[in-house]
């Protein structure tokens, strides 16, 4: 495959509609939107790596929390239970639901856990001024990889499960769950204070002219 | 802006040689391939509907659990699981549980296939509005998990022998199905494609 060469990044094309336009000038906190559909191009963060960097690190040791102590205990009729999101993975391939059972681990272990660490590199690198060549190929396949990291909807899910089982037994929340709701908090602030495009242009580009 | 198009993935502005529409070029920023629309998105995006409605039928017939409780045994299908929590006076949760679980994939692949539709059509009325539709779709579509992360913690925690037992059943599988199909045909849609119809401003 031939790597293209770049025109001067004066002008950016918008993602939902492909219209062309100069790439406006905005002041710290504002943001630029299309000219044809309204669309939000980016917005300009002030210290947004440096933020992110440290929410990215919090999110991991909460994501560590959270997967390593139970989030609820489940008492019915003198008997008590614990439970990790492992356990209901592992129960439901123990059942014959491997895949039902890889997808919960995907959406709620897998991708989360892997989003969150390649974010840390890829800030590490940006806050230092490297740009090695994998750099933009990972950054890539860590955005393809953000709908597919569902934390936010499992906590719900427990919501869900707490009230239906509510009724059958004693339902205590534990640590877990509450490692969680912090995780959400920090992972959807530390997507908040900066802006892809930040990352984007701190990336080295490999084609034959270097940055044009 | 002719000879010149973004790259999808990282947005860098990179010129296309006269000549070499269509062939193979790769973003020198991070390596994607570059395409002034996807490469049938519109065939790929059909397929996966296609799919995922078939298997939406299956994920709400079937049960996608049976719970056995001293003995006796029931078997709960997605809108029977809601009609429950109706009828035991929770129904803020039954709303929420049937708006994530039934409505948001219907009203994905409904609202998909639609922009589809208009595409074909060469419809250029509203591609603001229909724009915003998909990027709404596109965000709403991962809620309809919550019936499936609710199983697998019912599946683990209600494990308590004679007493109490829950089992998935084979309406889990469907629709973990649905989820994923509609998951790939929200990405493999470009909406860029609304927008390739307006009239003479091009």
């Amino acid at each position: 495959m031939d790597r293209s060469t770049t025109p001067p990044q004066s002008a950016v094309e918008c993602h939902d509609c492909g219209q062309f336009q100069r790439r406006p000038a905005v002041a710290p906190g504002q943001s630029a939107y299309c000219v044809t559909c309204d669309a939000k191009l980016f917005k300009e963060r002030p210290r947004g790596v440096e933020r992110a960097l440290a929410l990215t690190f919090a999110a991991l040791v909460l994501l560590a929390v959270a997967n390593f102590t139970d989030f609820m205990t489940f008492e019915f009729r003198g008997r008590s239970q614990g439970n990790r999101i492992i356990t209901g993975v592992l129960e439901l391939r123990h059942l014959g639901y491997a895949p039902l059972a890889a997808l919960i681990l995907v959406t709620t272990v897998l991708a989360p856990l892997l989003h969150l660490l390649g974010m840390f590199v890829v800030l590490v690198c940006v806050e230092f001024g490297r740009s090695p060549s994998w750099l933009g190929p990972l950054f890539r396949r860590l955005e393809s990889l953000r709908p597919w990291a569902m934390l936010e909807v499992y906590l719900l899910g427990i919501f869900v499960a707490v009230i239906k089982l509510g009724q059958l037994a004693t339902i205590q929340l534990a640590t877990a769950f509450w490692a969680y709701l912090a995780l959400i908090v920090v992972a959807t602030a530390a997507c908040d204070v900066l802006d892809t495009r930040r990352i984007w242009d701190n990336v080295r580009l490999t084609g034959p002219e270097g940055r044009a | 802006m002719r000879g010149a198009l973004a790259c999808s993935a990282c947005a860098l502005l990179c010129s296309v040689p006269a000549g070499a529409e269509g062939a193979s070029l790769a973003c020198p920023r991070c390596a994607a391939a570059l395409w002034r629309r996807k490469p049938g998105s519109i065939h790929k995006t059909w397929a996966l509907l296609t799919a995922a409605a078939i298997l939406y039928v299956p994920a709400n017939v079937l049960p996608i659990m049976t719970l056995t409780y001293l003995g006796r045994s029931r078997r709960d299908t997605i809108l029977s699981g809601v009609v429950e929590l109706f009828q035991t006076g929770m129904w803020e949760i039954g709303a929420l549980v049937f708006i994530a679980s039934i409505t948001v994939p219907l009203l994905k692949i409904v609202t998909l296939a639609y922009l589809l539709i208009t595409i074909r059509r060469r419809s250029s009325l509203h591609p603001k509005e229909r724009t915003r539709l998909y990027r709404l779709v596109e965000y709403i579509g991962r809620w309809s998990m919550i019936d499936m992360f609710m199983l697998s913690i019912l599946v683990a925690l209600v494990q308590l022998g004679w007493l109490a037992t829950v089992r998935p059943g084979p309406g889990a599988t469907c629709f973990a199905a649905v989820v994923i199909l509609t998951v790939f045909a929200a990405s493999s849609f470009d909406p860029r494609l609304i927008w390739d119809h307006r009239g003479g401003e091009q």
